[in-house]
């Protein structure tokens, strides 16, 4: 399904091959030798050595951990998440294509369509905000995939540790507001989004990524379409102008660059819906099993999980004093209950004092203090439980294919001193 | 069984007449198809080769000295080419070219998989990221990533690594 005008051929295909090719003609007299499968090199990308792909991000700290520059994915190292909510800057990026340059926020639009809705209807930016109530939420967005390094046999995809997490002040209107003003058929049992971000090979026929939620998850109070975080445009990496945000949920299911939105009778198929991404198996498998697609379903509340953001793993401390430590605590459309920590590998476990959500789907804080009984080499543990008193394991969960939903405990090390 | 229509001595001489064109037409276009053909694979298994030749050769540099600026990011230090972060072994320059015009390196570094599980991902990779057959050179690939980016076993869970720890004092209140 591609309905984005924006994103259709500008002058069909011979005349684009036949500019990139003069392209890459030109780059293989640079290099002194042909560059092999370089038609498949999007537009206005070049081979690494030709530019410096390894500056700064836009808009982001350059603390942040690059997992990959093409297409952009970078991760914030946990002490780094410390603020209650996560600035923009430090807020990880997960792009499955290239983001689009020289947004024009004048004219971006957003289109709302697709089998179940009653009729199809394009909003301007400025539609958007004039037309309906606006509402700001904490809403917690993590990668399905974060914690993904640490699977064994590993799969593949970037190979995210802690840090594809963030809680940040999200402000925008509700989508069921949007949806109801277009009008749902009855049959209408999921959305699927589209964005202006394009797909890595250039082909401007693929989308990058077209995921979406079922109708439930759509028509709650927190479910926005929204165009700023904590009260500034979001970074340009995260989706300005417009992108949804679905707390709890893998945050692929919250598009970026958001350009239109499909009211579908059935499970949305767009890209990365289908197949094996952000699915995990239906019923669970050993390490390492194959497993059929038709014997993977789609991934929806998060599960509980919880990070130390104080101190900084590799902490040095004297004997006579005693460690502060806190963090942050979700549990996908769950609320967190306790959170605890151990100093003794997981033999014992003490209480934290924590918060309770601002709202649904904020990350909660907890804190501490911990007296060391003596020298040595520490790790601390934390553990978060929801209130299904499910808690987080503190091996790895359940294997699967793709790598999904590892929400095993935050360790730092901490080292006493006399 | 159809049966065969009969065939006067001029219409057998004529169709052998025709065939013998079609024969001598044919024979030219299958020369001329040979040897266009020829050109065309010789000259792009040339230019394919060519292309995966190790050029420019990295620099295997001596110095270990942190004046990295100066220094040719086209270099290998430690076994490890620099500007891309890969192992430099046999077959780098083509898993190079073959992958890094599409993606990041890094896309390749810190995945690790057997070779039927790099196998697949080329599979994925051609069926909906446009990468092209890779004919010959795909065993070479598949050798390279094999001997060096295979999984090694960590168990459940891996140690902290603590000799990676950046140790530093922690400031209190």
């Amino acid at each position: 399904m591609k309905s984005i005008p924006s994103k259709k051929k500008p002058f069909g295909v011979n005349r684009r091959r036949f500019l990139r090719d003069t392209a890459l003609s030109s780059m293989a007299v640079i290099l002194g030798t042909d560059i092999v499968f370089g038609h498949n090199l999007p537009k206005g990308m070049s081979i690494l050595g030709l530019e410096d792909i390894s500056a700064s991000l836009p808009g982001k700290d350059g603390r942040l951990s690059i997992l990959n520059d093409r297409p952009i994915n970078a991760e914030t190292p946990p002490y780094l998440l410390d603020d209650k909510i996560t600035p923009g800057e430090l807020f990880f990026v997960r792009n499955n294509g290239v983001a689009p340059v020289d947004v024009d926020v004048n004219n971006w639009t957003l289109t709302i369509g697709g089998e179940s809705a009653k009729k199809e209807m394009v909003f301007t930016l400025a539609e958007l905000k004039s037309k309906f109530k606006h509402y700001t939420y904490q809403l917690t967005l993590e990668c399905g995939g974060n914690g993904r390094k640490e699977f064994n046999p590993p799969a593949k995809g970037n190979q995210w540790g802690l840090g594809a997490v963030g809680c940040s002040e999200w402000t925008g209107v509700r989508l069921k507001d949007v949806l109801e003003s277009v009008g749902l058929k009855s049959n209408a049992v999921y959305i699927g989004y589209y964005g202006a971000d394009t797909h890595l090979s250039g082909n401007a026929d693929k989308d990058a990524i077209s995921r979406g939620v079922p109708i439930d998850k759509a028509m709650e109070d927190e479910s926005l379409i929204a165009w700023a975080m904590n009260g500034e445009d979001i970074p340009v990496l995260n989706g300005h102008p417009l992108r949804l945000v679905f707390g709890g949920w893998p945050a692929s299911c919250s598009g970026k660059w958001l350009s239109k939105i499909v009211i579908r009778n059935k499970v949305h198929d767009g890209v990365k819906m289908t197949g094996q991404a952000y699915r995990i198996p239906c019923d669970t498998v050993g390490p390492g099993e194959k497993v059929a697609d038709e014997d993977m379903c789609i991934i929806e509340s998060m599960p509980v999980k919880s990070l130390i953001t104080f101190p900084k793993t590799g902490g040095v401390i004297s004997l006579k004093d005693q460690l502060p430590i806190r963090g942050h605590a979700w549990a996908g459309d769950q609320i967190v209950s306790k959170v605890e920590y151990s100093i003794d590998f997981g033999a014992t476990w003490k209480s934290c004092e924590m918060s309770k959500p601002v709202n649904r789907h904020a990350w909660q804080h907890f804190n501490a203090t911990i007296s060391f009984p003596k020298v040595g080499y520490y790790e601390v543990w934390a553990k978060a439980t929801d209130d299904q008193e499910v808690s987080q394991p503190m091996i790895l969960p359940g294997w699967n294919p793709k790598g999904y939903l590892n929400n095993a405990c935050h360790r730092i090390a901490i080292k006493v001193n006399k | 069984m159809k049966k065969k229509k009969p065939v006067s001595y001029e219409m057998r001489s004529a169709t052998a007449l025709f065939k013998a064109i079609s024969l001598v037409k044919s024979s030219a276009l299958l020369v001329l198809f040979l040897v266009l053909g020829g050109i065309i694979y010789i000259s792009f298994q040339t230019s394919i080769d060519k292309a995966l030749q190790p050029s420019p050769e990295p620099i295997e540099s001596k110095l270990h000295n942190n004046n990295s600026s100066t220094l040719d990011p086209n270099r290998v230090e430690k076994g490890i080419h620099v500007e891309t972060g890969m192992v430099y072994d046999d077959n780098f320059e083509l898993v190079r070219r073959s992958c890094t015009s599409c993606h990041s390196s890094k896309l390749v570094t810190q995945n690790r998989a057997t070779r039927d599980g790099w196998k697949q991902m080329i599979v994925w990779m051609q069926e909906t990221q446009e990468l092209q057959d890779l004919g010959k050179y795909e065993v070479k690939i598949l050798d390279y990533l094999e001997k060096n980016y295979s999984p090694k076993d960590v168990g459940r869970r891996q140690n902290i690594k603590i000799e990676d720890e950046d140790w530093y004092v922690i400031k209190l209140d």
